[in-house]
This record gives C-alpha cells, sequence and structure tokens, in this order.
C-alpha cells in the first residue's frame, strides 16, 4: 500500500520490445488499445526517464506513499493552516471562557467562585478534567456542608456552568407551623393514607377543593386537646373533560425506504451537501456527527437523507374518536402525577364544525389529591385549643 | 546440512519455468533476447530457451522474473 510506484503511459505500442532490452524492470505492464501501462518502482523510474523523449512516455499515475509525499508538497501550506486551524481549534475548546453560577444569593455565589478560583477553575484557564471536577465539587460540597446543598459542574462548550442548590432548613419545623391535608380538587376520596393527625373523612366522602381531609387539631368529643402538623396522602377520583379538535383532512408524512448516504456540513443552522444533491422534493435528514466543535458552530456530519411522502388522510369520525381518545389519554397522563390512572374514558358528544371534527371526552382519574393548609391562630378551633 | 537447506530455501536462485493456462512464469533467466508476438527467447547458462505461441506477450519484466501471457503452444530448449 505505502510502496511508492509509478505508472507510466507508453504511447507507441510498438516501442515496448525496445524497452525490454535497457535493463529496466517493470513489475506489471497492461496493455491497452492505444497505449501501454509501464509499472516501475522509484530505481527504475530513474532508469527510464532518460527514455522519456524518445519513446513517447509521460506519468501517467503515481501510487504509494510517494503520492502523498507529492500531494503533501503541492498542498504544503493548506495542510499547514488546516493543521495549525485544527490545533487552534482543539486549544481553543481546552479553555475556559466564562464561569455562570447558578444562584440568586450573593453569598453562595461569592463562595462558590473564590472556591473555583483557587482550585483554578478560572477565566482564560484550561478547563480541569473529568477527574479533576468532581475532586473539586466534592471538596466545596464538604467544605460548605451547611450552606450548600448540591452542586454541579458543568462544562458546556468553552463555559462551565454552576447549578447550586442551597441548603435551607425546613421552615415548618423551624417556625412551627402547623398544617392540615386538604384537597386539591373537588374528588371522591379513593383511599388516606394518614402519617399523623385525625382522619375527618371516609373513603368514597365527596369533598370540595380546600375541605380538610386529615385535621391537624386532635379533639376529645367536642374539645380539642392539641394542634399537630397533619400529614399523609390522599388519593381520589376527580374528572376531566376533554376537548379535541381534529382537522377533516390531514397530511399524512411517512418516511421510505428509499434512502442515500452524504456528507454534509453544518455551519449555524445551515447544512451544506459535500457529495450528493438531494433528490427528493420532500426529504427527512437524520445526522451523525463526524466532526464536531463546540466553540465553532461547524460540524461535519455523515448524513442519511430519505424521500418523504407526503399523502392528504381523511378522518372519518370512527378513526377521528380513536384519535381523539389516544391525544385526550397522551395529554391528560402527560399533565397528572405519574401514578395517577385513568379509570373511565367517555365520549360525550362527536360533531363537525368549520371542517373540523370536535370530540369531547369524559375522563375519571385516580390520582393524588394531596394538598395542605396551614392553622392559623385566629382560627376559631385554634383559639378553642389554646383555651384549653 | 541443515544451513545449507535454509540458505537455498531463502536464497532460492534455481531456475524455474512455472506454466500455467495462458502465462508462463520464468524464474531466474540470465537474458532476455527476444520478444515477438510469436516467440520470446531466453537464455540461461548459455542455453536458449524459445517459448514459441500466439500474441504473446510480457507482463512482468524484473531481473530475475518474466512473465508471459499468451496462448503458449511450444517450449524448446537448444543446448
Amino acid at each position: 500500500m505505502f510502496k511508492s510506484y509509478y505508472v507510466l503511459r507508453l504511447n507507441n505500442k510498438k516501442d515496448l520490445s525496445k524497452l525490454f532490452f535497457k535493463d529496466i524492470s517493470f513489475f506489471k505492464i497492461k496493455y491497452k488499445k492505444e497505449y501501454v501501462l509501464l509499472y516501475v518502482n522509484k530505481d527504475n523510474f530513474n532508469k527510464i526517464e532518460k527514455y522519456f523523449k524518445i519513446y513517447n512516455i509521460d506519468v501517467y499515475k503515481i501510487g504509494g506513499l510517494l503520492k502523498y509525499k507529492l500531494l503533501l508538497k503541492k498542498y504544503n501550506i493548506f495542510m499547514i493552516t488546516v493543521l495549525l486551524s485544527l490545533v487552534m481549534i482543539y486549544m481553543f475548546s481546552k479553555i475556559t471562557f466564562d464561569i455562570k453560577i447558578m444562584s440568586n444569593n450573593k453569598e453562595i455565589v461569592n463562595i462558590i467562585m473564590k472556591e473555583l478560583n483557587d482550585f483554578g477553575i478560572k477565566k482564560y484557564h484550561f478547563v480541569k478534567s473529568f477527574k479533576e471536577k468532581e475532586m473539586i465539587k466534592k471538596k466545596i460540597l464538604n467544605d460548605y456542608k451547611d450552606k450548600i446543598e448540591w452542586l454541579e459542574i458543568d462544562l458546556v462548550g468553552s463555559l462551565y456552568k454552576v447549578n447550586v442548590l442551597e441548603r435551607v432548613k425546613d421552615k415548618n419545623v423551624k417556625n412551627d407551623i402547623k398544617q392540615n391535608v386538604v384537597s386539591s380538587k373537588n374528588a371522591i376520596i379513593r383511599e388516606i393514607r394518614a402519617t399523623s393527625g385525625e382522619v375527618v373523612k371516609k373513603v368514597y366522602d365527596y369533598v370540595n377543593k380546600g375541605e380538610v381531609i386529615i385535621s391537624g387539631k386532635i379533639k376529645k368529643g367536642e374539645n380539642i386537646k392539641g394542634v399537630v402538623n397533619a400529614d399523609g396522602k390522599v388519593f381520589g377520583e376527580t374528572w376531566y373533560n376533554v376537548r379535541v379538535e381534529l382537522p377533516l383532512s390531514y397530511d399524512d408524512k411517512k418516511i421510505t425506504n428509499n434512502c442515500y448516504n452524504s456528507l454534509t456540513l453544518s455551519i449555524f443552522d445551515k447544512r451544506l451537501l459535500i457529495l450528493k444533491k438531494i433528490k427528493f422534493d420532500y426529504y427527512d435528514i437524520s445526522d451523525t456527527n463526524i466532526i464536531t466543535n463546540n466553540i465553532i458552530p461547524l460540524s461535519l456530519n455523515k448524513s442519511r437523507i430519505c424521500e418523504v411522502k407526503n399523502n392528504k388522510s381523511f378522518y372519518t369520525y370512527d378513526t377521528a374518536l380513536n384519535e381523539a381518545m389516544r391525544l385526550s389519554k397522551e395529554y391528560l397522563l402527560k399533565n397528572l402525577d405519574k401514578n395517577s390512572e385513568i379509570l373511565l374514558q367517555k365520549k360525550l358528544k362527536l360533531y363537525e364544525e368549520n371542517n373540523i371534527i370536535v370530540v369531547e371526552v369524559f375522563m375519571k382519574v385516580y390520582e393524588d389529591i394531596t394538598s395542605y393548609e396551614e392553622i392559623k391562630e385566629g382560627d376559631s378551633d385554634a383559639d378553642n385549643n389554646f383555651r384549653d | 546440512m541443515m544451513i545449507k537447506d535454509i540458505i537455498n530455501y531463502i536464497k532460492d536462485d534455481k531456475f524455474k519455468i512455472i506454466f500455467t493456462n495462458n502465462s508462463l512464469d520464468i524464474i531466474n533467466y540470465d537474458k532476455l533476447l527476444e520478444v515477438k508476438d510469436s516467440v520470446v527467447t531466453i537464455e540461461k547458462e548459455n542455453n536458449v530457451i524459445l517459448i514459441k505461441g500466439e500474441n504473446l506477450r510480457i507482463d512482468k519484466l524484473q531481473d530475475d522474473e518474466l512473465l508471459i501471457i499468451g496462448y503458449i503452444k511450444n517450449i524448446n530448449l537448444s543446448r
């Protein structure tokens, strides 16, 4: 592969036999219609060079290491520039240009900034390795246990982004606030898990939003014997009406298997195709980065270009209903707690309005309805407690 | 004896003619005397070897090896 060789073109085939007697070695000879290709190594090239004019010989191709040497010689300025640019890009990607601490607390910001500075994380300095970064993080967390709860140092391009969570003492404990567990929504109670306080509602009771379910006031008969911080979880059955609007017709985009690969150069949000042109009217491109850089928004990608076929599709009442059911369920689950469950899904109305199919869906949901309400001193019951 | 065998094996300066369907590989020849479409003549230790055939062409020509392609009809050795 790397052995240097020359391929020479002998334009007059008749002269070949004369060359055989010039003490020149040819490690391959290829006979073409109009000419003959002679493969020689560097030593034999020097021997045959003097016959170039006599026998009408020219260099057809250069192969092996010599080819790269000549290319390097020809494009040396370009290559050196590219190499220097790559080195510069690499260097710049390893330098910190800014440090951002994501906190509003000036004291915390100053502490972290000072610590980072002491550990060598500063502007216009080289970035730290992952190991060093983790060590710095641990040390800061250890030194400021009482002030910092959590800390993360991320390197985003050439910027250090420090996410920090301040340690806050539990306000309830600090201020000794007492609270009731109340319903966050109008619901039918399905499950009560009380850890403290007095449960004042039963499963299957209907509760309005804000109604007390676990009370912090401990009663004995009619009298309040004490006030505690009520806590627990309450799950209830809630109801939703979801309105889904679907157009009568829609574009159904399908990515076909008619695909090909190409090299693309991405500059900011522009994409330039290097090897092949886009053959399709509608297409989908997925990129795999080959060379990318965080500082310069330029990347070389291997892109897979697939034809997209746009089909005009129409909803029937049946398909629209199915789609509405799917969308409403998806929408609700996305907006609810992950422990929530849809108990019932029912169509309420289905009609057409200005080329739009409207589906109204009723949904019964099992969800967490726990909320808290502070017990204030002015509360009549609480006053009663204080009198006792 | 064994060392001599190894040296001979590595050096391999034996004169060989290897004939396959459309090619004739001649190893360790001395001199190429003539090249024509119908005949190629070589010399080895004062012996002349005549290769006759049709459309004979030299495919490789090196100090110790010569590869002839074409329709080979006859190989003749004259002492």
